[in-house]
């Protein structure tokens, strides 16, 4: 469904990937694990198409999007919701969701994403008109999946999801997650919660000042005594 | 006598708080003082002088119609031209600010070139008329201005709340990376932010103009530096503070010269301007700025 080739992409000054394939197969939930700096977020802003690759091609069902503006890979069906959640904290709830559909035109399409959202999130339909930067952590970071999928994303790409939730939480969105990706959207996540993602990922890379060093499944990497080593605190 | 100064501060706020929701919407998005803002309330005017002076003299309406649209592009080719190519380099917005600099002094030389440096004669709505309006003596252009400016104020407030475009320029001021991500059309948008401020300052322009009822080379400037005054003192990046921040300055501009004397109440506005700044930079409705990392 989506292949990457060789991506190179500067952050700054510093080089953040150097030379990354791999590819996410549709309906999978693909896990990318690392450190901070490993190049994670780096990663997503480049598929986003935020940042711009040196190098390195991104092609999305057959066709190479990597020098498309992020507005058209949202239209094509690959849309990122962002590290530190990013929702408009002065729009209602509401607001936040209709700003997820700027590209839907289809009034019955976006009423019917609209209420499924609010059926994967119930604790966010009672607060359709409050203010989102009235939230809690946990809420907000509901609306902002809630808002990505507004636009009825093939791929839904998650930058550090359970960040700076309460592990209780961290395992309430992972479960969400889960049911999203079995109600058919594929899912690229990236994690420094290494023990979250593996579980309940298809497969899984790791990634290394800008490199990935091991892939596998979710299960062998589980298991991987380097991975337990240096992410699972074994 | 009071109620004049109101009714003539009212009229004259309403030309100052059109051009100031310009300077407020723009700084909301880009954190950018958009210099170039007097320069269109100005170019406006003229427009509309040349439309009427030369094809549509029977028509004031088709007249502001077009000078409405002609404010509009040009609104947006400037933050095309002149600010765009600046932002997507990534540039610091003091460059963009001397480039809306160059912008307004080339409309402004423009103007001097096919207008002319004298004083022209303007064409005005019911000229002659006035409404008594409880003992104050009002002329019936000042009313058209203000109810003119109510209608466009109500029609902001509903654009921004209710409407796709609208929103969009308001999740812009909150959030222009999140904006990118969620596949707006965030180029296009702030086009639309400088296209609708431009047509603002038209409409300042030429209700100014048709109160003057005449038309020289100066209008824009004197206004825009208030209207910016006005921007300030209700807080910039707030449209609300805009409108508020205008009625206020023009209010107590007649004050000052109803009660004391005319030269002094020029001084009043960037008095006020001065103050502000030092005493609350962030104006009466302006929020200390949550500086985003």
């Amino acid at each position: 469904m989506l292949q990457v080739n060789n991506l190179h992409t500067y952050y700054g000054n510093i080089k953040a990937l150097r030379g990354v394939s791999f590819h996410v197969d549709k309906g999978e939930i693909l896990a990318f694990i690392g450190a901070n700096g490993a190049g994670k977020s780096t990663l997503m802003n480049t598929l986003a198409g935020t940042l711009k690759p040196n190098a390195g091609e991104i092609i999305f069902e057959g066709e190479d999007i990597t020098k498309l503006a992020p507005r058209d890979r949202v239209k094509k069906g690959i849309i990122l919701c962002p590290e530190g959640r990013q929702i408009f904290p002065k729009f209602t709830v509401e607001e936040n969701l209709l700003m997820g559909a700027y590209t839907v035109f289809d009034k019955e399409l976006n009423k019917r994403n609209y209420e499924k959202v609010f059926e994967l999130f119930p604790q966010i339909k009672d607060r359709q008109k409050q203010l989102a930067g009235t939230l809690s952590g946990g809420e907000q970071q509901m609306l902002a999946i809630g808002r990505a999928l507004m636009s009825e994303p093939k791929i839904l790409m998650l930058d550090e999801p359970s960040l700076g939730l309460s592990p209780i939480l961290v395992e309430q969105i992972f479960d969400l997650i889960n049911e999203i990706n079995h109600q058919g959207t594929t899912i690229l996540l990236v994690e420094q919660n290494a023990m979250a993602a593996l579980e309940i990922s298809d497969r899984a890379y790791a990634l290394e000042t800008g490199e990935i060093t091991i892939e596998g499944t979710g299960e062998e990497l589980l298991n991987n005594d380097v991975i337990i080593k240096s992410y699972l605190g074994g | 006598m009071l109620l004049q100064i109101l009714v003539n501060g009212l009229s004259q706020g309403s030309i100052y708080a059109l051009t100031a929701i310009g300077y407020s919407l723009i700084y909301s998005i880009l954190q950018l003082i958009n210099m170039s803002n007097a320069a269109v309330f100005l170019t406006s005017a003229v427009i509309f002088y040349a439309l009427y002076t030369s094809l549509t003299g029977s028509s004031i309406a088709l007249t502001f119609i077009l000078t409405l649209m002609a404010a509009g592009m040009i609104g947006y080719i400037i933050e095309i031209i002149a600010i765009r190519p600046i932002r997507e380099k990534g540039d610091s917005n003091t460059y963009a600010l001397i480039s809306s600099i160059g912008v307004k002094t080339i409309l402004e030389q423009i103007c001097q070139g096919t207008f002319g440096s004298e004083i022209k004669q303007f064409p005005t709505l019911l000229d002659g008329k006035y409404i008594d309006l409880f003992g104050a003596r009002t002329s019936a252009i000042q009313i058209i201005i203000i109810l003119t400016t109510l209608c466009i104020l109500g029609f902001m407030s509903w654009f921004t709340q209710h409407n796709r475009v609208g929103r969009g320029l308001r999740a812009l001021s909150q959030n222009i990376r999140a904006c990118h991500l969620m596949g707006m059309p965030v180029n296009t948008l702030i086009g639309i932010s400088f296209a609708v401020g431009s047509m603002l300052a038209a409409v300042s322009g030429v209700a100014y103009c048709m109160y003057l009822k005449s038309i020289s080379i100066s209008v824009g400037s004197a206004i825009g530096n208030k209207a910016f005054a006005a921007t300030v003192l209700g807080g910039i990046g707030e449209l609300k503070g805009a409108v508020v921040g205008g009625y206020i300055l023009a209010i107590a501009e007649n004050l000052v010269s109803g009660y004391w004397s005319m030269s002094a109440s020029n001084f009043i506005s960037f008095g006020i301007l001065i103050l502000v700044l030092i005493i609350k930079p962030t104006g009466i409705f302006g929020k200390k700025e949550q500086k985003k990392v």
